[in-house]
């Protein structure tokens, strides 16, 4: 997923769009909003950022799962089992992009990168909402995707690089 | 009629882990339009939002125990290009929201009491009718008020029409856009409309006032915004906030709070003395340029350095930035303008300055809007009310081409207008007064004096608390209304139509119109059983059906019209002199400066701040601060102050502090200090539609403060009687005032 800082209001349709299609409890998200600002008025600058897990390659979530249901499944999606969990919480404390929150039914849950939709050719519920249109979603892999397009063309960065966590979520900058 | 893009074979995106293979993952082969995927057991209507006035058209899904599951955007719609904004996403909240309104109210003993009965509708109605009755033969039915907002108010004005009275009104006429309403028929013969025909897709520069396009939503303009960006427009800001668009933006200019005129002037000044106005579009297009271009000789950019506190290279940079962009340059009307009581005149200097860049009706300017007519529905015609609002007015507000409602509430107050012209009798649809207009004191007052209040809502709301009989309306997704047909690019109609059966014994405004117009002898304007018929009527008179429409949700026409003027065109505007008017004659007739002038406002005393406010991009006025889904993403109003200050005052984020404004009016609660370097240190910011004090609103009760409670003064536009809102200055008080 690649995410267009310049173009992110911070509305929170991809939060509201993900409660409703996720069934995520009143209280709880998968994905958010984040606002940086830097500098002193008037020299400033603002980031805003809609964040969620991040489906990171070398992923602490699924090494240190006691029981396998966080695991990675085809396409590299990070996915927990929500029969297999226990509700350690193990992983919540190994995200470095506090991605998890413990569900009231006692599961650990995140961010699915709607993959119920997508293997129904839809966008996630996140991406197909967006106003502005600043998420995109598609194949890293094919260099003619619009996601590895936009990589080439423009400056982007990840998360928490410095935790080796090789996250798949690509903000452009 | 799926559609196939070219998308991704998602493949293996995770590259360390062995097992993938792209092969295993040829299930994501197409992409499909979100609309057009029902899964099996979901099933959808067609609706238009009435979550805000922008009424994007979408679909309502629902499954086979008509349980409402989520509500999207219709991708044929200009108005949301098939993508809702989170209030629309969130607009499934309104109808789950468990404080809705659920039955009939009538008030128990006397008025201000807040004690309510159950009641049936048919004793409701007859309450009304017979007090409307009443009112009616001893004064005259031009002596109650229709006062709405959204498309209830659609309905109850042509029960209000058939009674008798002329006294209609919304709030969004005087506390919001009224000024450009004004300003713009006086330029250019037309108001920009709703939405907007501005072209914002194809700009090149687009210039905002104090409009914080992305924190109000309105969904096609900041959808188009994004697209102008991506397309490398260059945006300028002027705001005293950072607002979120100021931080898109490739200039932003902390300009000192009231002194845009300034601003607006020395940019006419600066197009004007270094040739980079459209002289051709000028001379084809206008009148009163030489007036003009005297009239603004001396307001320098130097000279407005001194007010705005804009430095003059900023203020003759982004000049020639919207002259390189020009026609495809959009100085944006903006939508709540009413500010300083100058308004008009303000929102007139932003025509003029579109207007010598030649972009209206051009691309990336103003493009030109076409429309379809919806064929009325054959009713009786009523009769033309004896006097209205304007007659007690005396030719003050000289160009209100709508009620003021705050001229409604003055007229309300015993002794304030002859008896025989006040009004006594209140029908509220779907707004709420006491958070939507300024000047708290004069609503109650009127309240008091009236002799019969209904309020028409889907929320218990403040409004509704000051009420004699509230009647419970069903939310959107519940009923049929009005056809929606607002002029864009392509004319087109969308349609509203019910996905679930009404919640308990909440009912649609065009039944009870018609019921409550038949318990008063009026039941001849409303000759249907179900308001669908009218709009299957209305729909085969279009070459449409409800049928049609029930599939399709939203219908577009072609244009008969071009969108931009052609090359050298010398179009007739439906101005007086068939011109775009620099100049204004007619203002000058009324005695208001022909061109605009710059009026120094009031300053904050020593150890008060401005009061500025705003929206967040999640909600909608104060109607949504109860809604679950939208609570959840933002349950309060935070007050912005800048580090400075705060260290002044010992002020510490998240610190809840109660507001005293300076007529020394309190706030009912406290509200969260936000410590932010994105405020000047003479003004504080809010959100507005918070301070909810009614307590059956559960989750947004005592939640932040509320704006409106602090806006005890405001600046009436001598032109067309707005309220200027941003005239009101608070201070800190730490301590719980109680």
């Amino acid at each position: 997923m690649v995410i267009d800082t310049l173009k992110c209001v911070g509305c929170s349709d991809c939060v509201v769009a993900c409660q409703t299609e996720n069934n995520v409890p009143i209280g709880y998200c998968r994905d958010w909003v984040v606002e940086a600002v830097n500098g002193t008025y008037p020299q400033l600058e603002l980031e805003i950022r809609t964040e969620r897990c991040n489906h990171c390659e070398n992923s602490p979530c699924v090494r240190c799962c006691p029981t396998g249901a966080s695991h990675i499944v085809e396409g590299g999606v990070v996915l927990v089992t929500h029969d297999e969990c226990i509700g350690c919480g193990a992983c919540i404390e190994s995200c470095p992009y506090d991605a998890r929150y413990q569900h009231p039914e006692g599961y650990v849950d995140k961010c699915t990168f709607c993959l119920h939709r997508v293997k129904d050719g839809l966008l996630p519920a996140c991406v197909s909402v967006c106003p502005t249109r600043c998420m995109y979603f598609g194949d890293l892999e094919d260099p003619n995707s619009e996601v590895s397009k936009l990589l080439k063309k423009r400056d982007y960065k990840t998360l928490a690089p410095e935790a080796g966590t090789n996250p798949h979520i690509f903000y452009l900058i | 009629m799926k559609t196939r893009r070219d998308f991704i074979k998602i493949s293996s995106l995770g590259l360390g882990v062995a097992t993938l293979s792209a092969s295993k993952l040829n299930l994501f082969e197409s992409l499909k339009s979100e609309e057009d995927h029902e899964t099996e057991k979901l099933f959808r209507q067609p609706t238009y939002c009435e979550i805000c006035f922008w009424k994007c058209a979408g679909w309502t899904y629902f499954n086979e125990k008509k349980k409402i599951i989520k509500v999207i955007g219709n991708d044929k719609d200009q108005h949301s290009n098939g993508r809702f904004c989170p209030r629309g996403t969130g607009g499934i909240g309104a109808y789950y929201d468990e404080d809705r309104l659920t039955k009939p109210l009538i008030r128990e003993g006397k008025a201000g009491s807040q004690t309510f009965r159950e009641a049936s509708w048919d004793e409701a109605f007859t309450v009304i009718a017979d007090k409307l009755k009443k009112i009616a033969a001893e004064s005259g039915p031009e002596n109650v008020a229709l006062i709405k907002h959204g498309s209830a108010g659609d309905h109850f004005k042509t029960l209000f029409q058939a009674y008798g009275t002329g006294n209609i009104s919304a709030p969004s006429y005087a506390q919001c856009r009224g000024p450009r309403v004004e300003s713009f028929k006086l330029t250019f013969g037309e108001d920009p409309g709703s939405p907007e025909q501005t072209d914002i897709r194809d700009t090149k520069c687009l210039v905002l006032i104090g409009s914080h396009l992305g924190e109000n939503m309105h969904n096609g303009q900041v959808q188009e915004m994004a697209m102008a960006i991506d397309k490398g427009a260059s945006i300028i800001t002027v705001d005293p906030r950072y607002s979120t668009v100021a931080s898109k933006s490739k200039f932003w200019l902390p300009i000192k709070p009231a002194t845009d005129m300034a601003l607006l002037l020395a940019w006419i000044n600066v197009l004007i003395e270094e040739e980079l106005y459209d002289k051709q579009y000028v001379e084809d297009n206008t009148i009163g340029f030489e007036k003009l271009r005297h009239h603004v000789k001396r307001m320098t950019p130097e000279w407005a350095y001194g007010i705005t506190t804009i430095k003059p290279d900023v203020i003759r940079k982004t000049a020639r930035e919207m002259a390189n962009a020009a026609p495809a340059v959009i100085v944006h009307p903006g939508r709540h303008v009413a500010w300083y009581g100058d308004d008009v005149q303000r929102s007139r200097a932003v025509g003029i300055l579109n207007a010598i860049l030649g972009s209206w009706g051009r691309k990336g300017g103003y493009f030109l809007r076409e429309g379809i007519s919806v064929p009325k529905f054959p009713i009786p015609k009523a009769n033309k009310p004896r006097w209205n609002w304007k007659t007690a007015l005396n030719g003050q507000f000289p160009l209100a081409s709508q009620s003021p409602t705050n001229v409604i509430v003055e007229q309300s107050i015993k002794g304030n207008v002859d008896e025989k012209y006040r009004i006594r009798g209140w029908f509220v649809a779907g707004t709420n007064l006491p958070l939507t207009l300024p000047e708290t004191d004069k609503f109650e007052k009127a309240v008091q004096d009236l002799d019969l209040f209904v309020a028409v809502d889907t929320m218990p709301m403040e409004v509704t608390g000051y009420a004699d009989v509230v009647l419970p309306e069903c939310t959107y997704l519940e009923r049929y209304d009005t056809i929606r047909s607002s002029p864009h690019r392509e004319p087109n109609i969308a349609v509203r139509v019910p996905a679930v059966e009404p919640l308990g014994d909440t009912k649609p405004a065009s039944w009870m119109a018609k019921e409550l117009a038949k318990k008063m002898g009026l039941g001849e304007f409303f000759p249907y059983e179900d308001y669908s018929e009218v709009l299957d009527w209305q729909l085969k008179k279009m070459g449409s059906s409800l049928d049609e429409m029930k599939r399709i949700g939203v219908k577009t026409f072609p244009r008969k019209t071009p969108i931009y003027f052609a090359e050298g065109e010398k179009y007739r505007f439906k101005t007086p002199s068939g011109k775009i008017e620099l100049y204004s004659e007619r203002m000058k007739q009324l005695g208001f400066s022909p061109l605009p002038e710059y009026t120094k406002h009031e300053e904050p005393p020593q150890g008060f701040y401005r009061l500025n406010y705003g929206r967040a991009p999640m909600h909608s006025f104060g109607r949504t601060s109860n809604n679950p889904n939208l609570t959840d993403l933002m349950s309060e109003n935070f007050l912005w102050v800048n580090p400075k200050v705060a260290s002044i005052w010992g002020l510490k984020s998240n610190q809840k502090v109660w507001l005293k404004n300076q007529d020394g009016i309190v706030s009912d609660f406290p509200i969260k200090v936000r410590i932010t370097e994105r405020i000047r240190w003479d003004s504080v910011y809010m959100v507005h539609g918070f301070g909810h004090n009614n307590k059956k609103l559960k989750r947004a009760f005592g939640n932040g403060a509320n704006d409106s409670q602090m806006i005890s003064k405001v600046l009436i536009d001598p032109i067309m009687g707005a309220t200027g809102m941003r005239v009101n200055f608070v201070t800190f008080l730490k301590n719980d005032p109680a």
